[in-house]
């Protein structure tokens, strides 16, 4: 699979990079206003071209797929241009910044013939796939009650993360994951209602809280807090009928390392860690383009998890629950 | 009240409570206790063997006999228990929920105050020296304003008469989001003016709410998550529950865990691993507190206001529950 890669910043490189670790796969070319070193230095290293054209890396012949990570709401213009050109292409979390912009994007694959895969990553950490596959299979029982919270500092204010109109904020930048989660593994969300600090403008805070109903019955409550002073922590709890299934990353790590400070102390990267999410997606993605299974997350899945967390935004601009299809009541 | 010994009268052993307060009231200097009632009279017995008590037939002998009243029976028994108390006038602390509806809380607080005694709910959370700290920190201000809260207070399944609608008045919405509310009162200094809640029986086979997760709203907005489901299993979990907050404040962020200070133990006998404290005992301390009150005439520590409010909002939770809607606390006075 010939890729490549739309973006400057660190997703994108990050993704330029795994495509580097894939046997199958190779970066060919990789495009963006401006490129941090470390897209750079990997296009270097492997001969791939750098352009500041999105039309021209779609033009090339020979790149099968792009990835696509730029800021939210340029998704759905970047998807057009590579699906027209018959791109396949793997975009970043959320699907788009709008659900109008999201089903355009849905509607370019059927007509194109191209895969579209919504990067929901979350369903391939490893601790995430493990408590979904302990749950659905049975082990906890009937579910009561499922809680998330996915908890870091606030974006760099120059960055476009800290746009609302641009991310969508914390809402549909982080809450995402977990919505996508939640109903990857417990179904259809009946109703929710949202709480927090996104409709207050205190600088430097945006944080939400969600408490969801699911058609299955379960109750979720999920957090996504941009107001930490600096760390990233996420928790995972699920209660059912007969146990408990709980994660917390700070407790799980097989390797801390508590520098000095200004040692500079920092752990290797191993470019062997194939536990890492975002390789294990971009694979499930390739082998997807190449005519294998489908992938864990499909671009329905990302339009749905996005259309949680513009409800989550609805519910906090109104004040009230937002019901959804299949809500009685 | 003179030096003379305070005789604690203790009316209902239903609650595991019973069991602190009559070993928390022994240990303390000037007290003694005066003799135990419950409406079961079996159970009543079996508790005066194992603790050495007088026994008493009836509710009325134990208040001619007693300084103060602590109540540990069956929540719907509260109201009835209280208002024989404020007949007599008799001080005293009930465990909480003070009542398992708004009018019964209402017309309890109602008739201390007429009888000018003090009425006490036993929230013992507030004498952790964790919720203490977090408070003066709060109130403090060197944390600036509070912006929001996730609280949990989840815990096993307590069994028994827990799962009685008529005797427990509600399910785990009704036992556990009063301990959360009045630490929220206390901490922050504010009412619960808006309650929404999901809550639902999904985990034990009982025909009251095991699962309740819900937005507390404060009169200025902060908005404070809570937890308060039956979701611990307690075949293998290693605890009966927690308390815990996280609290986002404007200069940064305090996690509170009442029941962190634990040891952990595994044995080769038992099928689980087990979370033993070793923080405070707050029972004791609450014990204590109410003791002195009474003795030198203080205001009830921790009052039947205190609980009023508490039964409040859980009443606020079931209504949201059932509407799907936010739902006003509603202030009977």
């Amino acid at each position: 699979m010939r890729y490549g890669v739309i973006g400057g910043g660190g997703m994108a490189s990050y993704h330029a990079h795994n495509i580097t670790l894939i046997p199958t796969a190779s970066l060919v070319a990789c495009a963006a206003p401006e490129f941090n070193d470390a897209i750079r230095a990997t296009a270097q290293r492997v001969g791939a071209t750098c352009t500041a054209s999105v039309a021209d890396l779609c033009a090339r012949p020979d790149i099968d797929a792009v990835v696509i990570a730029t800021p939210t709401d340029t998704h759905a213009q970047v998807a057009l241009i590579a699906m027209q050109a018959g791109k396949h292409v793997l975009v970043e979390k959320p699907l788009a910044r709008t659900l109008a912009d999201a089903q355009l994007m849905l509607d370019a694959a059927q007509q194109y013939g191209v895969k579209l895969m919504c990067g929901q990553v979350v369903r391939y950490f490893r601790e995430y796939a493990t408590a979904h596959q302990l749950i659905t299979r049975g082990d906890i029982g009937t579910v009561g009650v499922a809680r998330t919270a996915r908890c870091g500092a606030y974006p760099a204010a120059h960055t476009w993360y800290a746009d609302t109109a641009r991310s969508g904020g914390v809402a549909l930048d982080l809450l995402v994951h977990d919505l996508d989660w939640l109903r990857w593994t417990f179904g259809e969300v009946t109703r929710v209602y949202a709480r927090g600090l996104i409709d207050r403008a205190i600088p430097d805070r945006d944080t939400v809280m969600v408490i969801l109903r699911f058609a299955s019955g379960v109750i979720g409550y999920a957090e996504a807090n941009w107001s930490y002073p600096n760390g990233f922590h996420t928790s995972l709890e699920v209660a059912g009928s007969n146990g408990l299934v709980a994660h917390r990353n700070d407790d799980v790590l097989d390797l801390t390392l508590r520098p000095q400070a200004g040692s500079g102390a920092r752990l290797a990267h191993d470019p062997l860690a194939l536990e890492d999410p975002y390789l294990a997606q971009l694979i499930d993605f390739t082998q997807w383009c190449a005519g294998g299974v489908a992938p864990r997350s499909t671009a329905r899945d990302g339009y749905e998890a996005l259309r949680l967390s513009l409800a989550v935004l609805e519910s906090v601009q109104t004040g009230r629950p937002v019901h959804l299809q299949g809500d009685a009541s | 009240m003179n030096n003379a010994v305070l005789r604690v009268g203790i009316a209902g052993v239903a609650h595991g409570h019973a069991h602190s307060y009559i070993a928390e009231s022994r240990l303390i200097a000037g007290a003694s206790v005066a003799g135990v009632w419950d409406p079961d009279a079996a159970r009543a017995q079996a508790f005066a063997t194992h603790y050495q008590v007088p026994l008493f037939a009836d509710l009325d002998a134990l208040l001619q006999a007693c300084d103060t009243l602590m109540i540990a029976a069956e929540n719907a028994h509260h109201h009835a228990i209280v208002m024989a108390a404020a007949a007599v006038r008799k001080p005293t602390l009930c465990e909480k929920p003070l009542a398992t509806t708004v009018a019964d809380a209402a017309a309890m607080v109602q008739a201390f105050a007429a009888a000018k005694v003090q009425l006490g709910t036993a929230f013992p959370v507030r004498y952790s020296p964790a919720v203490r700290r977090l408070r003066d920190t709060v109130q403090g201000g060197s944390l600036g304003q509070t912006l929001m809260v996730r609280a949990t207070n989840r815990g096993t399944y307590p069994g028994g008469w827990f799962g009685d609608p008529l005797l427990a008045g509600g399910g785990a919405v009704m036992d556990h989001t009063v301990h959360v509310t009045d630490l929220v009162r206390w901490i922050w200094q504010q009412e619960v003016v808006e309650v929404y809640a999901e809550a639902a029986t999904r985990l034990h086979d009982i025909p009251v709410d095991d699962c309740g997760v819900m937005f507390l709203t404060l009169a200025d907005g902060m908005v404070v998550s809570l937890d308060a489901s039956w979701s611990r299993p307690a075949e293998s979990y290693p605890t009966w529950g927690d308390v815990t907050m996280e609290v986002t404040a404007q200069h940064g962020i305090v996690n509170l865990d009442v029941f962190g200070p634990r040891v952990e133990l595994y044995q080769k006998t038992t099928g689980r691993g087990q979370w033993v404290g070793h923080g405070v005992n707050f029972d004791g301390l609450m014990i204590a507190d109410w003791l002195a009150a009474v003795r030198y005439d203080r205001p009830a520590p921790i009052s039947g206001v205190d609980g009023l409010r508490a039964v409040q909002v859980v009443d606020a939770a079931y209504r949201s529950a059932a509407s799907h809607q936010p739902e006003a606390v509603v202030d009977c006075e």
